[in-house]
């Protein structure tokens, strides 16, 4: 299973240098550092661990994990806002944890009975 | 990534980051300063400072007060995720939410670049798909990225699901999944809550046939139950707002229309020249292509691939049929990183051409150095272009004070009239509740006829109910529409007319100058001065007081309210 998660390493390695890069250009290298770990946290990491259900290569999980990560977080985050459960910095991780825990536990799951 | 040739793989990161490079850094000298991208003009004047407002209140249900008239719980019927997305990512971080809300319009531009390089490479080939890539994501002209520079971003993020939408399609053509058609479904939903129905309601159309095409082929019963489920997740996902949409009292001359209302193209829409060499590429790659087709040799994800393309070119020309231009235009920036795969096939035709007299590495290495060459001749100048409309504004120094005064000077529930002088959202930056004069030009056109006539007109036309108008709470009066019973309910709130139990209507109409508190507007540097004069004269004459004025802009205080 932690094989699989290699290329979001990569995914974080180039965020990390476009942001050191973007430091010395554009002002304070920890803001553009803490928007790269929002922007993985919030677009790839839930988006590549909803992708491991289907079979597509390394690269196409990396890019396709932008949009869906989007997508999950903030049409979940849309619909508790409904329900009228704030917006904060709680919340928005809380969802990232959620779909991203319970999308891994599920493929583990599905891993585990197929082996059997 | 083992499968992936790693001089490809850092070519495509390269091109990635120079991409991002290339939208954010002329707009954002310093990621930690809290400013208004104010140079990408009149869209992102709105959506940042809606992003903020959803950012501070911790929600996205309701809308600014000056933003609806007034109305402090307005419910927030446009689509909501153009702010939430922005506001929502800006809360894991440090970054201002002006700037979050630009880097990642610029993430979502690549990321559509990307989208398309990935479906290229799977269903044509690396080459032709890092081709397309280069050209897409450094365009030779940044009128390519005119979406962005003009403030359309809802447009653009809308539209960089569809790689996304289209490659889970071709995988459902090959591969049973559930997950890929709940995941499509979602996507439509996610487009529909960034820019309603415009794109979501094509690619989805298109992806429907798309489907019925291959299942009419191949009777695989699973596709009929992926449409099924697309659809209905499409359809929960996306169903409270659009039954807000459907409460929308849409004002203004079709302005928040749809694709078939027939508005022209504006004339600020720039037609992307194409250089010869450009043009060359494109006309071998585009008679390739449709050669693979008509000789039954293209796979069928590369007949949809091409039969999308040529859709959004269709589209694009749609305008000449009467279909509204302002929209349909739009779709021909949107698609430009598809339309990629056209040139980008011309390149690699000539390649393969040259392919028997040199090796393999030597093409690889040659793919490289026509993907160095690409990004050599397009960056600087678009970045330059980009940096020139980073150093502009459409606010002049004089426009900027009359909004400053209006903002600092006058009490926070004003209401305030911009009679002339004044774009499409641009109000907003008073923070004030401001009634447009000029977004609906026949309405000002009707206004300033008058004042030219030399007639003080008593009552106004404009565009009094913003674009968006559903409410809920209590201002002056209170008056309920039932709409759509058994689904939705909203009590609507009106402000009453001075002195009457009648309600400003929520569509455009006339309404006593009395209505207001001021009348802000540009007498000086417009085709119609003497009848700006005129007003501002007249209105003295009745008891009206000129409350601020430069050389071009002033502000009146009504004679009502004085």
């Amino acid at each position: 299973m932690l094989h699989k998660l290699k290329p979001l390493g990569i995914v974080a390695a180039v965020l990390a240098i476009g942001a050191i890069i973007a430091g010395f250009v554009a002002g304070s290298m920890l803001s553009w550092l803490s928007l790269s770990l929002a922007v993985f946290l919030y677009f790839f990491l839930p988006g590549y661990s909803l992708l491991l259900h289907l079979q597509l290569d390394d690269i196409e999980r990396c890019i396709f994990a932008f949009p869906v990560g989007g997508m999950a977080v903030s049409l979940v985050l849309y619909f508790l806002n409904l329900f009228g459960i704030a917006l904060t910095r709680i919340t928005v991780l809380g969802v990232i944890i959620v779909v991203t825990v319970a999308s891994i536990a599920l493929l583990h799951r599905k891993l585990i009975s197929s082996a059997r | 990534m083992g499968d992936v040739n790693k001089l490809h793989l850092l070519a495509v990161i390269v091109i990635a980051l120079a991409g991002v490079a290339l939208m954010v850094l002329p707009f954002i000298p310093d990621i930690a300063q809290d400013t208004l991208p104010i140079s990408l003009t009149y869209d992102n004047f709105y959506h940042p400072l809606m992003a903020k407002v959803v950012y501070e209140t911790n929600q996205h249900t309701v809308y600014a007060p000056y933003r609806a008239m007034g109305v402090s719980n307005a419910l927030l019927a446009d689509p909501p995720l153009p702010y939430s997305i922005p506001a929502t990512v800006a809360m894991l971080t440090n970054v201002p939410v002006y700037n979050v809300f630009v880097i990642l319009a610029a993430l979502f531009q690549v990321f559509l670049c990307l989208g398309v390089y990935a479906i290229v490479r799977k269903y044509f080939n690396e080459s032709i798909a890092l081709f397309a890539l280069a050209i897409s994501a450094i365009p030779a002209t940044s009128a390519w990225l005119f979406q962005y520079e003009i403030g359309f971003t809802t447009s653009l993020e809308a539209f960089a699901f569809v790689p996304l939408i289209l490659f889970l399609t071709f995988y459902l053509f090959e591969k049973k999944s559930d997950l890929a058609a709940v995941l499509i479904g979602a996507a439509l939903s996610a487009q529909f809550m960034i820019h309603g129905p415009i794109e979501c309601a094509y690619v989805y159309v298109f992806i429907s046939a798309a489907l019925a095409a291959v299942w009419l082929k191949t009777k695989h019963k699973w596709l009929v139950r992926s449409w099924a489920i697309t659809t209905a997740s499409a359809g929960v996902l996306s169903a409270y707002q659009y039954a807000l949409l459907k409460l929308l009292r849409l004002t203004g001359e079709n302005i928040s229309g749809t694709l078939l209302a027939g508005n022209p193209i504006p004339d600020y829409f720039p037609k992307p020249a194409i250089s010869w060499v450009f043009g060359a590429l494109a006309l071998i790659g585009g008679v390739i292509l449709l050669l693979r087709v008509v000789q039954r040799k293209a796979t069928k994800q590369q007949v949809t691939l091409i039969c999308f393309i040529l859709l959004m070119i269709g589209l694009s020309l749609s305008f000449v049929i009467g279909v509204d231009g302002s929209r349909t235009m739009r779709q021909y920036y949107n698609a430009y990183p598809l339309l990629a795969l056209i040139p980008a096939a011309g390149i690699y035709a000539i390649i393969r051409a040259l392919k028997g007299k040199v090796s393999d590495n030597i093409i690889r290495i040659a793919d490289i150095a026509i993907v160095v060459v690409i990004l050599y001749l397009s960056f600087t100048p678009t970045f330059n272009e980009l940096k020139g409309t980073a150093t502009g504004s459409m606010a002049t120094p004089q426009r900027w004070q009359a909004i400053t005064w209006v903002r600092d000077h006058t009490p926070a529930d004003a209401r305030v009239f911009a009679l002339f002088g004044f774009e499409h959202e641009f109000e907003m930056l008073t923070e004030r509740v401001v009634y447009k004069g000029d977004l609906g030009l026949t309405f000002t056109q009707k206004n300033i006829i008058a004042l030219c006539n030399a007639q003080y007109p008593e009552t106004y036309a404009g565009q009094w109910g913003a674009a968006y108008s559903v409410r809920q709470g209590k201002v002056n009066g209170t008056e309920e529409y039932p709409v759509h019973a058994g689904f939705l309910n909203f009590p609507f709130t009106t402000m009453l007319r001075p002195g009457t139990d009648t309600p400003i209507p929520t569509v455009n109409d006339e309404v006593p100058l009395s209505s207001f508190n001021y009348v802000v507007l540009q007498y000086k540097g417009t085709q119609v001065d003497p009848c700006m004069a005129f007003f501002v004269n007249q209105t003295q004459e009745r008891g009206g007081k000129l409350a601020w004025h430069n050389d071009q802009f002033a502000v009146l205080e009504v004679p009502h309210a004085a």
